[in-house]
Parts: structure tokens; C-alpha cells; sequence
């Protein structure tokens, strides 16, 4: 592990300093130097240097951020798992939604802003439904791929040892297909963090979205790349998590 | 007198019959017809192990996931017990060559899911887990992920997992089809004394005519199949009367060898022609 950390580590460093470089020599115009970006975080997350109103506000920002992500993920896990489940195992069921998902999936989230907005309203909840949205698909499109790819010699070992029609979907099917699952929760989790930020461009006054598009407003650039910079990360942390989650949640039994 | 009666009504209805069985596969579009199977008359009396002895596409598996409710036959009637068989249960264990073995589970949960399955209560699924772990000589394992055992290992826990469920017959599919020789016959040796022990009703398919002469009461040989253009059928039915266990160098062992692989070639020539 440190290993894999060890070797990480020298590519930011390059491109930081290829950065640092290319401000310093005036290749690239209007984006701030290092230093200034490095104040410009400080500030956001302890406060103490420009005393404006973004001080210290990196937890108010982040936590409606992570607090939206989480709701809109959580909501399409919570559907699209069992949908998925008996989708991949239901032919009628499978017939009656493949056409509808096939039509409504390619629409981009970003195409669903305005009505989204329209409907619901300016405000976090529109934010949370674009989110649930965007999550939605991967989760259950892997969830079918993977019932759909469970060893049939599990079932039929499953069936011939007594096991219920619906025993043989939460003790066969659902932990042959966790491994696809899992998968399409981090895809999920990934494209949330790309979303919310959409969904606070408009009509919040709090998220790291919002503030990458109030800093657009008065052009602080070392703002917009702050923002970035803790989306990132949050991201970086929530996919982790996701990862520890699962391995406490299957408590590392060996899956398909 | 209530109990003989039922002991006699038990010893009067075979295991498995199998009458007038046959099995047409289709295509998808439902245009290609393949009949693997025709006419199967065969009884199987209780406590009898019974070998399916034939080549490849004979039907001899086919037979077999018949009985055990994995495919439903197109003509004539399967039944054990005297039940006629609606879809697989806990009453036909089968052995897979793949074994078939849930491998988020530890040895232990696989021996106990299906007396799980069955609600049993606790207490009674562990006692049949611990009787079936230690029939089997793995107690060691019981906490092992079946991906860190042995083939040989690993049949062994698929063994002891259908055994749990006190199954009215034992379905074989080639189980030692996948092992090396040296453990395919320290498999064999076993299962023959545990069949011995247990009085456990068999049904074992194979394509080695060793092997059946070593385990079985009575081999089925089956002939035909798609390659030879006919259905897969019954050639002959041999009882095999020897102690057990059985010497495989012994004159009386070979001589039924012989007259086993004489059947086959005969019914491989005889398609050739």
C-alpha cells in the first residue's frame, strides 16, 4: 500500500510544478499562481486571511454538497437495486421496462435541469433529484448485468437444496451479483459529485457548486480552483468509504 | 403393525422409476428438433447404486437432471417415492462436476444451507453440519472458503451438502470427472463407504467403465445419441455382485470390464458403419 502510495505521489508534483512554471513565465493568462491558491484554501477551510464570505465556510459548503450526493445516491440505490434484482430475473417485468429505460436513459442529466427545475422549484431538492437521476442508471444497469450473469449452476444447486423462490433471490442471487452491484453504486457515487455541482449552479446559496459559480460572478479564480479542489476530494473520500463499506458489509467474504 | 406396514409399502415402492421416458430438445426458433432421449423404462430400488454408463451425448445427464427436476421430460413420467417430480427439491441431492459450491460460504454454511433452507432449527443444522463435516474428514475446513480448497476437497463439501438434506436418492453427474486419477480413486473408495454406511440410494452418471464397475450395483449402459443418429436409449442393464470394497485387478473385475466395453465399442462400430 505505501508502495502504491509511493509512486503516486510524483506526478502532482510534476504537474504542480509545471503549473507554478507555466504562471510564472507567462504562458497561460488570469490563472493564479500557487501560493494564491494555497492562501485561497486556507482561507476557505480555517478562515483568518481575507476575512470575506467564504472564510472558514468550507464546512457549510461541503456538507450540503455531501449531504445532497448522499441523499440522491442513497434514494437510487434504494430503487434501483431491487428493481434490478427483479428485472434481471423477471422476463415480463424486463419486457414491460427495457424500452421505457432505453428512451429516458440517454437524455443527459443536464437536459433535465430546466424542467427539473421548473417543477420542483429552485432549491436543494431539485439538486437531489438531478442527482437521483444521474445515479440511477449505472446502478440498475449493473444490478441486471450481474443477476443476469449469476452462475446458473448456483441456482440450480440453490433450487435442488430447497431453497424458495424468494430465499433463492436474497441467498443466491443477491450476493452472486454483489460484485456488479458494488460497481454501479461507484459509478454512481462518481457521476453524483459530477452532478450536484450542476445542481447548485442554480438557485442554492450553499454547496461547493454554488460556490464555484458565485466565484465565476465576481471572477475570483483561485476560488473557482479551490472549489474544485475540495469536490475532488470529497469525491476521492466518498468513493473510499464506499469501498470500506462494502468490504465491512460482505465482512471480506470471498464474492464471485 | 402400523410400522410394518409402513416398512413394507416403503421396500415395495422403488426409489426412481423412470417409464416411457423421453426428451425432445428444441432451438430457440423451434425449428431444429433434437430427440436425445426415448422409451427409458428403469427402476431404482432403495439403497441400489446405480451407474449410467455411457459416451458423450448419449443422454445420460439428461436422464439424470430429469430425475433431478432440472429438465422436464416430453414424454413419460418420472417419479421417486412414488411422487411424480415437479422441479428439483431437497429430496434428490445433486453432486455437479463442477461442484457448484456458493463460494461466499465457508464449508460449513454450505453443508447447513440446505437444512437452513428447509428451517430447520439451529441446533439441528449445526448437529448436521458437524455429522456431515466429520462423514466427509473435513472439521478442519469448517471455516474455509471453498476458492482455498483442493478439487477433490471441494467435491467433498458438495458431497456432504446434499447428504445434510437426507436426500431419498443421490444424484452423481460425472462428480470425479474433474479430478486427477490418484484422487478420483481415493474418491471413489470413499463414497463407496459412506454409501455403504449411510444405505444411500445412488444414481451416478460416467463415462469410465472402472468407475462403474467399482461403485455401482447395477450398470445401465446407454447407447445412441445425435452423433449416432438414433436416441439415447438403454443397451443393457449388468449386475455387478462383487464385495466390496472391490480389487480392480481381480479376474471377475475384468471380465466384466470386458464385457462392458464390448457393448460399447459394439454400439460405436455399429454407428460408424
Amino acid at each position: 500500500m505505501s508502495r502504491r502510495i509511493f509512486w503516486g505521489v510524483p506526478l502532482p508534483v510534476a504537474l504542480l510544478a509545471l503549473w507554478a512554471l507555466a504562471v510564472d513565465r507567462n504562458w497561460v493568462r488570469l490563472i493564479p499562481q500557487l501560493d494564491e491558491v494555497g492562501k485561497e484554501i486556507w482561507d476557505f477551510a480555517f478562515g483568518g486571511i481575507h476575512d470575506d464570505a467564504y472564510s472558514a465556510s468550507l464546512l457549510t459548503h461541503l456538507g450540503a454538497s455531501a449531504s445532497r450526493v448522499l441523499r440522491g445516491f442513497a434514494w437510487a440505490t434504494v430503487l434501483a437495486v431491487p428493481l434490478g434484482i427483479l428485472m434481471g430475473r423477471n422476463q415480463r417485468l424486463s419486457a414491460m421496462t427495457d424500452l421505457t429505460i432505453s428512451l429516458l436513459r440517454p437524455v443527459p442529466v443536464t437536459a433535465w435541469v430546466p424542467l427539473v427545475l421548473i417543477v420542483f422549484g429552485l432549491g436543494s431538492r431539485s439538486a437531489v433529484i438531478l442527482i437521483f437521476i444521474a445515479a440511477f442508471y449505472p446502478i440498475l444497469l449493473n444490478t441486471v448485468a450481474g443477476v443476469r450473469a449469476v452462475p446458473s449452476r448456483l441456482v440450480e444447486a440453490a433450487a435442488m437444496l430447497g431453497t424458495s423462490r424468494r430465499q433463492m433471490l436474497v441467498r443466491v442471487v443477491l450476493p452472486a451479483a454483489l460484485p456488479s452491484i458494488f460497481a454501479g453504486m461507484r459509478i454512481a457515487l462518481g457521476f453524483a459529485w459530477v452532478v450536484v455541482v450542476v445542481g447548485e449552479t442554480v438557485g442554492v446559496s450553499t454547496g461547493l457548486g454554488s460556490v464555484i459559480s458565485e466565484a465565476r460572478e465576481i471572477s475570483n479564480t483561485a476560488l473557482i480552483i479551490t472549489g474544485m479542489a475540495f469536490i475532488g476530494l470529497a469525491g476521492f473520500a466518498t468513493d473510499r468509504l464506499l469501498g470500506t463499506g462494502v468490504r465491512l458489509a460482505t465482512r471480506r467474504r470471498p464474492l464471485i | 403393525m402400523q410400522t410394518a406396514a409402513r416398512a413394507m409399502s416403503i421396500t415395495a415402492t422403488p426409489a426412481v422409476s423412470l417409464d416411457g421416458v423421453g426428451k425432445v430438445f428444441r432451438s430457440a426458433d423451434g425449428e431444429k428438433k433434437v430427440h436425445a432421449l426415448d422409451g427409458i423404462d428403469l427402476t431404482i430400488a432403495e439403497q441400489e447404486f446405480l451407474c449410467l454408463l455411457g459416451g458423450s451425448g448419449c443422454g445420460k445427464s439428461t436422464l439424470l437432471r430429469m430425475i433431478a427436476g432440472f429438465e422436464t421430460p416430453t414424454t413419460g413420467q418420472v417419479a421417486v417415492r412414488g411422487e411424480p417430480v415437479r422441479g428439483p427439491g431437497p429430496d434428490r441431492g445433486v453432486v455437479f462436476q463442477d461442484y457448484g459450491l456458493f463460494p461466499w460460504l465457508t464449508v460449513a454454511e454450505n453443508i447447513g444451507f440446505g437444512p437452513r433452507r428447509r428451517g430447520l432449527p439451529g441446533a439441528d443444522v449445526d448437529a448436521a453440519v458437524q455429522r456431515f463435516l466429520s462423514l466427509v474428514g473435513l472439521e478442519r475446513f469448517a471455516t474455509t472458503f471453498p476458492a482455498q480448497l483442493s478439487g477433490g476437497m471441494q467435491q467433498r463439501v458438495a458431497i456432504a451438502r446434499v447428504l445434510a438434506n437426507d436426500p431419498a436418492v443421490l444424484l452423481m453427474d460425472e462428480p470425479f470427472g474433474a479430478l486427477d486419477s490418484l484422487t478420483r480413486e481415493t474418491m471413489q473408495h470413499e463414497l463407496q463407504q459412506i454409501c455403504d454406511e449411510l444405505r444411500t440410494t445412488v444414481v451416478f452418471v460416467t463415462h469410465s467403465v472402472e468407475e462403474a464397475v467399482y461403485l455401482a450395483d447395477r450398470v445401465v449402459v446407454m447407447g445412441g445419441g445425435p452423433s449416432v443418429g438414433t436416441p439415447g436409449h438403454v443397451e443393457l442393464v449388468l449386475p455387478v455382485a462383487l464385495e466390496h470394497p472391490r480389487d480392480i485387478t481381480s479376474p471377475e473385475f475384468n471380465e466384466l470390464k470386458r464385457e462392458l466395453l464390448a457393448v460399447i465399442h459394439g454400439t460405436s462400430t455399429a454407428a460408424l458403419r
